[in-house]
């Protein structure tokens, strides 16, 4: 067993800005992993199925962690989140990154699997802190299935 | 009249109402026998129109009732056949709800609508049962006019949708302001972010004045964030239920007490009077409630005032209240209604920030946890802030 420490981080997120801030934050906290984005829900399901353009897994590994807001185009959030749980074989922790604080939805996120729930910070800072903690737990401590 | 051998009718024994000679004949094989003229007080007496027609179709008696219902004159309705006294469409109601009856004893119902000759129509409800007697079947019809029970069941339907109605726009706002505020949090991350990232690149180029202008545009986002934050707070307080359960103050209080919010103040001293009363509550509302109080006490200080806190509960008959008090700025009498409304902030100088929500949150979060908050304030003698909210029953 080995830890995560570089296994690929999938990003499932349609704001650019956020996508912007959020490699920024990962480069300042020395996250060296391969980081991949997918903009749509549908697409995240695509890349977790290996399927379509994401046909190779050599080229497109199961990720060590996937962060994904809720509010997705085609497939929300929580749907992805569902789509992920009824196949439990591919272990990794899903973590949500997202505007919402709403009771509702965090109580839907955690009974739809999710690992963690974190509210996206406002400023740089705290961004900072965030990549800082995603990179000493989530990828320095955490255990997912050694990736073939 | 009632015999006195009835009167002292011995517990335990059904005492007949029948009167004595009635001419009621019991009928061998359980077929009812026409109750004739019996209890004739209560027949002509009762609230609802009551019927006896013969198999003919004929009146053979009716009562008051009976008569008001259908307009009827005294000397029309004294004999004569049902079918003058209604209208032909209800009359054919009516006999097909007679042809329904059988002869075993049951009492069939029906409603349908009755309109005389001259009335309008009235929605009724039947209770029929038929009988044989003096050789003939005849019928005893129980009309019970339901336009009241109509009415009121249209007025609770009425308050049944509106009710849906009210429901789903309450969710509809909520689900609203919800996603707008989802939504403006993500430029307003956008602005602060870049102008972060403007401000670390010409740290040394920009002048004194540009990097003002970031900073403003930078302390803007943060404020307009904050104010969302603070708005979707004060909506959610608006859900439809909220479940009150005894919470520990005393433990509440304590660990909101010991991470007091960063002001950029200097350290405030919070002390906290003995040990807290639990109350009834939830506990979302009260963490809302007590931080919101603790972070008013520690901001609204006059400059270079070290701020100082102090906490404690009393029994207020069946409620239990909480003080915060501070050696703030004060409050003028006649902004102490104002401030717990929402946007409404008294005359501050300039650097203490706030979204103006927070006292509004209070009340409303005290107020949805059947309680109610308030203050004691004079201008330069600092505030006593109060919840009072219900007592955990022993």
């Amino acid at each position: 067993m080995k830890t995560n420490s570089d296994g690929l981080i999938l990003v499932v997120e349609d704001n650019e800005d956020d996508v912007f801030f959020l490699k920024m934050a990962f480069e300042d906290a020395h996250i060296v992993n391969p980081v991949h984005v997918v903009s749509d829900g549908e697409a995240a399901i695509r890349y977790l199925a290996g399927e379509g353009e994401f046909g190779d897994r050599k080229k497109y590994p199961l990720p060590a962690l996937m962060l994904l807001d809720l509010k997705l185009p085609r497939c929300p959030g929580l749907d992805l989140l569902r789509w992920v749980q009824e196949r439990k074989v591919l272990g990794f922790p899903a973590i949500v990154f997202t505007s919402s604080s709403y009771a509702a939805d965090i109580k839907a996120a955690y009974a739809a699997g999710v690992a963690s729930f974190v509210v996206k910070p406002l400023t740089v800072e705290e961004r900072r802190h965030f990549a800082g903690l995603i990179r000493d737990y989530w990828l320095g401590c955490n255990m997912v299935p050694p990736r073939l | 009249m009632v015999t006195a051998r009835q009167r002292q009718c011995p517990s335990g024994k059904r005492a007949s109402w029948r009167q004595e000679g009635s001419r009621e004949r019991a009928v061998p094989g359980g077929i009812p026998a026409r109750p004739a003229a019996a209890p004739r007080g209560l027949f002509q007496a009762a609230p609802c129109a009551s019927v006896l027609l013969d198999g003919a179709g004929n009146l053979s008696d009716f009562n008051e009732a009976f008569r008001a219902l259908l307009g009827l004159k005294r000397t029309r309705a004294a004999s004569g056949s049902f079918s003058a006294c209604v209208e032909r469409g209800s009359l054919a109601e009516f006999l097909r709800h007679l042809r329904g009856c059988r002869l075993d004893g049951n009492v069939s119902a029906a409603s349908i609508s009755l309109q005389s000759q001259k009335g309008s129509a009235i929605p009724v409800r039947l209770h029929t049962r038929m009988f044989r007697g003096e050789g003939q079947t005849g019928y005893h019809i129980v009309i019970i006019d339901d336009a009241e029970r109509m009415a009121a069941h249209e007025l609770e339907q009425c308050a049944r949708e509106r009710k849906a109605q009210l429901q789903w726009t309450v969710s509809e706002l909520e689900s609203f302001s919800y996603t707008l505020s989802h939504n403006m949090r993500s430029p307003i991350r956008a602005i602060q972010g870049y102008a972060e990232l403007v401000a670390e690149a010409v740290t040394d180029s920009a002048s004194d004045e540009t990097k003002a202008y970031l900073g403003r545009i930078m302390s803007s986002a943060r404020r307009l964030d904050a104010l969302i934050q603070d708005v979707l707070r004060y909506s959610s307080l608006g859900q439809a239920t909220v479940e009150i359960g005894p919470v520990d103050l005393n433990d509440l209080v304590r660990s909101i007490a010991e991470e007091p919010p960063d002001l950029g103040a200097p350290r405030a001293k919070i002390e906290i009077a003995g040990r807290l009363l639990p109350v009834m509550g939830h506990e979302g509302f009260l963490t809302q409630c007590v931080s919101n109080l603790l972070s008013n006490a520690i901001k609204f200080v006059a400059p270079g005032v070290k701020p100082r806190v102090r906490i404690w509960t009393e029994t207020q008959g069946a409620f239990v209240q909480l003080w915060v008090s501070d050696n703030g700025v004060g409050i003028a009498q006649q902004d102490q209604a104002r401030i717990f409304k929402v946007f409404e902030r008294c005359q501050h100088p300039r650097e203490i920030d706030g979204t103006g929500i927070g006292l509004a949150i209070v009340r409303r979060a005290a107020e949805r946890m059947s309680g109610s908050a308030g203050v004691e304030s004079q201008p330069g003698q600092g505030s006593k802030f109060w919840i009072k909210l219900r007592r955990l029953r022993p």
